[in-house]
């Protein structure tokens, strides 16, 4: 991808030079892993990327950017993030200038062995549910793009891993969720690793009071994952990195993922669909459908 | 720990015949923070808050826990009784042991034991409740009243007759509403012009009167004490300050065919016009709808014809702010709309007409000039049909009861023969619903005097044959089918809310009922008011009601009015939401959920690492929060807490009623 | 819990009683509460009653932390939609509650545990039905523990 890295150093020398922004965001590489980096006028823009790892949902860096003039690398990923964060009002967008990629899908780091070959010519068994799911791989809104445009293949339907827990009984499941619940160390890298987990506290850290306990038992974890779903009903724009960061490889984007489609069949709601979507829970519809309540 | 003091009433046998005093009393004093626990036999009673206050004061009490009835019943006495006995009255809890334990619960033991709960739940509660003091704020002294019928009128009136300055909003172009068209009032036969137009020329004289005719509320902010209302002043494209009313432009005006609202299509109005003659005020409007002026760019008759220069085609809708303290309102009703009805010809038979046609055909101001005709051929008719309770407690239109239907029509009966002496008439009742004041002596006379003939059954089906209207039914008295071949069919159809009255609630923020008529706090003890504090109801738009009801729903919404208005400040429930600025985040979840627009968008600086950073975060308008707590819940990151409900009360009630459980469950 | 286990458990239901925690709103369900109270409806006795303002008011963590504290069951019951004391809290909270109920349900806790209803201030008859059939339910589905219920 020697094209692309050249291409995309220039814009951003550019976009320093000619003062349109304060900080950009990509990724750089180093010991061969790529991993996301700050960029000010006086960095050097040599190191930076784009490849086939660069996982991190940069857009998880702008709330803490805000008020400064930010350049970033978008993905499908990250531009859908962006209209949520917009419809929350923690981002503005005139103070963003977008640099749209074609992006190649992101390999699932688990999949990988030491040593792989070409990381280019991996085929689909490598790459990540998510990107399966991509509408639209060149980057939409772009301001400026850089590299190649490339063609997005026909989106693939449903949930394989939601799909396959769903199969189980109602026991099981709650066997399932609680054998993963119990390797659940609370390290909360999965909300660390969520663009759209800006509080300044989260409800865990309320202590007064405190309504989920602290301590790591499988239904206090199990608690705290539930209702961090609940906070992202409507908003999850899928792009499974709390699920890629955890340490302890719980699939916890499942949970989302069960409101994503949930909330898609119920109201016809994508979310970060455009930068005016309200996050779901906070509108209703008169006739909202249900079938629970007496 | 707090200092608690747990008070256990008998309510006479109602809650000690099922619930063991003793216990309840014994396992109280057990309670963490429990210092003292009594019961007796009527707390509510003298002795009963005596016991109270004396309890207080030797136990040193920072808390009291009434088990009695409901604190919808009695939360304010002992509220009262706390803060004179120097506790914080929200620092008082109800724990109901009756209508929701004594009463549903046969079981003593059980019914103990829930009780007991429920004592347990309330210490908890109580030890985590803040000492709330009201809210106080400052009153704008100006009222608005909205729709200009005769509630609104006599609300307006006795606003200012009690000095208050008092906007009043009417839609049309004229004050007068449904009253003005109306011919003699029952059960007194008054003539109902003569009543009520000299009302409308006192409030259009009144000095602290503002008539906004022709206008509507567009948007109102604010909340109790302040709202900010935006009126809108169609444009009425008469200059209003030049006409003098003489009348020479809509009898010039070459377009006069155009049916008459006010007159409900009975008669005809040109496009420039004044509903009727004793309009207030008497200025005309155009209406751009049916102008031809407006459709060709051609005609300016009424331009021409204006000796005074007060046409004035370029005129546009206006908009103007006005601060008022309170709002009245009074829209009014309308007729179902018969013609969506199969059983009535979805209205293609000219001769069924609606009560309200009727009463302006025998007006003696109306476009008959009071005589009755068959608007097919314009003959007298014979034998009129009074059909009661048309789309009204029908469950296949309204459940409800129209209420002033039984009285009109059997009005109109009594006047159908005053004015067409040989004339019949046949009313088709389920019940007559005579609950009032002469009333049942009127429909009596009706009946008795002027030989009215009452049927007691359904209509199934109208139909016109032979330039007549058959009218087929059943009398469910004699168990026959009867048919009647009628001259003339008069319906009285069903009241419904006024056309508007649903975007009303929503620019106002007050509920409606599954028919859409405005809600009152309380069905019976809060009548006139509305949930929302400030708006209060007058007349037909909170339901069905004839005149005198309306006059006095509107005096009695001036009365609330001005006594809200008497005041320098006004207290508020404390119980609002409180946003924790350190904490938020400003994602105006908060914002985007209140339906009082409570939360506002506001900035904070604070100081973070060293360096000072301006955050957008969220505040609460306290004047304008009502207290439902939908923020709180809303807010992701727990910013939001309200007073009187917070979390760790709410907390507190869950754990002290499963503390209890999870002790019985390790004990297994 | 073992198949051994569960076989044992009807033996138990017979003096087991749900606990249940019910929260709710003041202006309707729980003036509905009342009403049945009034007009001597009698009813199960195994709910103990939270007030909230509104259902509205009602955080999804609250439904949690009953379950956390040990409860079998939890009802939150407002205003039937459109008639909310504050117009509309209940057709968010209606939302949040959609949420939290496919959440339960998918990590297999009982749908029967949550539940919701609408009872309006008129409605005694409807709220006494209503901790009928939520006992009822509850009396099926037996104790809850995540303990026991989710072992491996």
């Amino acid at each position: 991808m020697a094209t692309i890295r050249e291409e995309l150093q220039a814009a951003v020398k550019k976009l320093f030079d000619d003062d349109k922004i304060d900080y950009f965001v990509g990724y750089a590489e180093d010991y061969g892993h790529t991993f996301p980096a700050i960029l000010t006028k006086d960095s050097d823009p040599s190191r930076l990327t784009f490849d086939r790892k660069s996982y991190d949902n940069l857009a998880n860096f702008l709330p803490e950017l805000r008020g400064s003039r930010v350049g970033l690398i978008c993905k499908q990923c990250e531009v859908r993030t962006l209209n949520v964060l917009a419809a929350e009002e923690q981002v503005e967008r005139d103070k963003l200038v977008v640099v749209g990629v074609p992006c190649p899908a992101m390999l699932d780091p688990r999949k990988l062995t030491e040593g792989a070959a070409d990381l280019d010519s991996l085929d689909e068994s490598y790459w990540q549910e998510k990107c399966r799911r991509c509408l639209e791989r060149n980057t939409p809104l772009a301001d400026v793009f850089v590299g190649e445009r490339v063609s997005t293949p026909t989106p693939a339907e449903g949930w394989p891993l939601l799909e396959e827990v769903e199969k189980m009984s109602a026991e099981e499941r709650l066997a399932w969720w609680r054998r993963q619940m119990s390797l659940c160390i609370r390290c909360y890298a999965c909300r660390l690793a969520c663009p759209l987990c800006y509080c300044h506290q989260c409800f865990v850290e309320d202590n007064k009071p405190q309504w989920i306990d602290k301590s790591v038992a499988p239904e206090n974890n199990l608690h705290y994952h539930i209702i961090r779903a609940v906070h992202l009903a409507g908003r999850c724009i899928e792009c499974q990195e709390c699920s890629r960061v955890c340490p302890v490889g719980i699939p916890v984007d499942v949970l989302n993922n069960v409101l994503s489609r949930d909330f898609a069949e119920r109201f016809g709601y994508v979310s970060g669909e455009t930068a005016e979507t309200q996050p779901a829970l906070t509108r209703y519809e008169r006739d909202d459908k249900e079938d629970f309540i007496l | 720990m707090a200092r608690v003091g747990v008070f256990i009433c008998w309510c006479g046998a109602n809650i000690a015949s099922t619930v063991d005093m003793e216990k309840v009393t014994e396992a109280a004093a057990k309670l963490p923070h429990v210092v003292y626990a009594t019961n007796y036999k009527y707390m509510c009673s003298d002795p009963g808050q005596k016991t109270i206050l004396d309890a207080a004061l030797e136990h040193k009490l920072d808390g009291i826990v009434v088990a009695a009835c409901s604190p919808r019943m009695h939360e304010p006495t002992f509220r009262a009784v706390a803060a004179e006995a120097g506790i914080n009255p929200y620092r008082m809890q109800m724990a109901n042991i009756r209508e929701q334990c004594s009463w549903v619960h046969g079981d003593v033991d059980e019914a103990t034991a829930k009780a007991v709960d429920a004592v347990r739940m309330m210490v908890a509660r109580v030890a985590q409740s803040l000492a709330l003091e009201p809210i106080k704020v400052p009153v704008t002294k100006r009222a608005l009243v909205i729709g200009g019928g005769i509630a609104g009128i006599q609300a307006a009136l006795d606003v200012a007759d009690g000095g208050v300055e008092t906007i009043l909003v009417e839609r049309t172009p004229s004050i007068g509403g449904k009253m003005a068209g109306l011919d003699e009032t029952f059960p007194t036969l008054d003539c109902s012009q003569c009543i009520l137009t000299p009302k409308m020329v006192d409030a259009s004289r009144s000095e602290l009167i503002k008539l906004y005719t022709y206008c509507e509320v567009e948007k109102v902010d604010g909340a109790v004490g302040n709202f900010k209302v935006t009126i809108r002043k169609k444009a009425k494209y008469v200059n209003t300050e030049l006409c003098n009313g003489c009348g020479d432009c809509w009898h010039k005006c070459p377009y006069k065919k155009i049916p008459s609202e006010f007159d409900f299509g009975v008669g005809n109005r040109t496009a420039i016009y004044v509903p009727f003659p004793q309009a207030v005020p008497n200025i005309p409007v155009i209406d751009r709808e049916t102008c031809v002026f407006f459709k060709t760019g051609k005609c300016r008759a009424c331009e021409k014809f204006c000796l005074r220069g007060a046409i004035d085609f370029e005129q546009e809708d206006e908009f103007e702010e006005v601060e008022v303290g309170a709002i009245i309102v009074a829209t009014g009703y309308d007729l179902l709309d018969h013609t969506q009805m199969g059983e009535f010809r979805y209205g293609a038979i000219p001769d069924v007409i609606t009560g309200l046609q009727f009463e302006r055909m025998s007006s003696a101001s109306g476009p008959t000039e009071g005589k009755i005709l068959r608007p097919s051929n314009g003959e007298e008719p014979k034998v009129v049909v009074f059909v009661h309770c048309v789309g009204s407690r029908d469950e296949n239109y309204k459940e409800y009861c129209s209420k002033i239907c039984c009285m009109y029509s059997a009005k109109h009966a009594v006047i159908l023969k005053h004015r067409i002496h040989d004339a019949q008439a046949y009313l088709f009742y389920i019940d007559v619903r005579a609950g009032g004041k002469g009333y049942e002596e009127f429909w009596k006379r009706a009946c008795v005097e002027e030989g009215a003939e009452y049927l007691r059954g359904r209509v199934s089906r109208v139909y016109d044959e032979g330039g007549k209207v058959i009218v087929e039914g059943q009398d469910t008295l004699s168990g026959e089918q009867v048919e009647v071949a009628a001259d003339l069919v008069v319906l009285a159809t069903a009241v419904v809310p006024a056309k508007g009255s649903e975007e009303l609630a929503r620019i106002l923020g007050i509920s409606t009922d599954k028919d859409g008529f405005f809600n009152e706090a309380h069905p019976k003890l809060r009548p006139v008011d509305t949930a929302t504090g400030g708006i209060f109801l007058a007349g037909c738009c909170q339901a069905p009601k004839d005149i005198p009801e309306s006059v006095a729903q509107g005096s009695a919404a001036a009365s609330k009015t001005l006594g809200l208005l008497s005041k320098e400040d006004i207290t508020r429930e404390p119980t609002v939401a409180v946003v924790d600025p350190l904490i938020c985040t400003g994602c105006w979840n908060c914002v985007n959920v209140c339906p009082f627009g409570a939360p506002e968008k506001s900035e904070i600086t604070i100081t973070v690492d060293g360096k000072k950073v301006t955050r957008a975060v969220s505040n609460i308008n306290e004047a304008k929060c009502e207290g439902c707590g939908l923020c709180v819940a809303t807010c992701p990151g727990n910013c939001i807490d309200q007073r009187g409900f917070s979390d760790d009360q709410v907390y507190a009630e869950i754990g002290g009623y499963l503390e209890r459980v999870r002790a019985a469950k390790n004990s297994d | 819990m073992t198949k051994a286990e569960k076989q044992k458990e009807p033996e138990k239901a017979p003096q087991w009683k749900p606990n249940i925690v019910g929260f709710l709103c003041n202006w309707c369900s729980y003036a509905g509460a009342d009403l049945a109270g009034t007009s001597r409806i009698p009813y199960p006795c195994d709910v103990r009653i939270i007030r909230v303002p509104c259902s509205g008011r009602v955080d999804p963590l609250m439904i949690l932390r009953a379950f956390r504290e040990g409860a079998d069951g939890v009802l939150v019951s407002g205003c039937h939609p459109g008639d909310c004391h504050y117009i509309e809290g209940n057709y968010y909270a209606r939302r949040k509650f959609i949420a939290l109920k496919k959440l339960l349900d998918h990590v297999g806790i009982d749908p029967r545990r949550f539940r919701v209803s609408w009872v309006s201030a008129s409605e005694g008859r409807k709220w006494a039905n209503v901790v009928e059939a939520v006992t009822r339910e509850l009396l099926e589905v037996g104790p809850f523990r995540y303990e026991e219920d989710g072992d491996d």
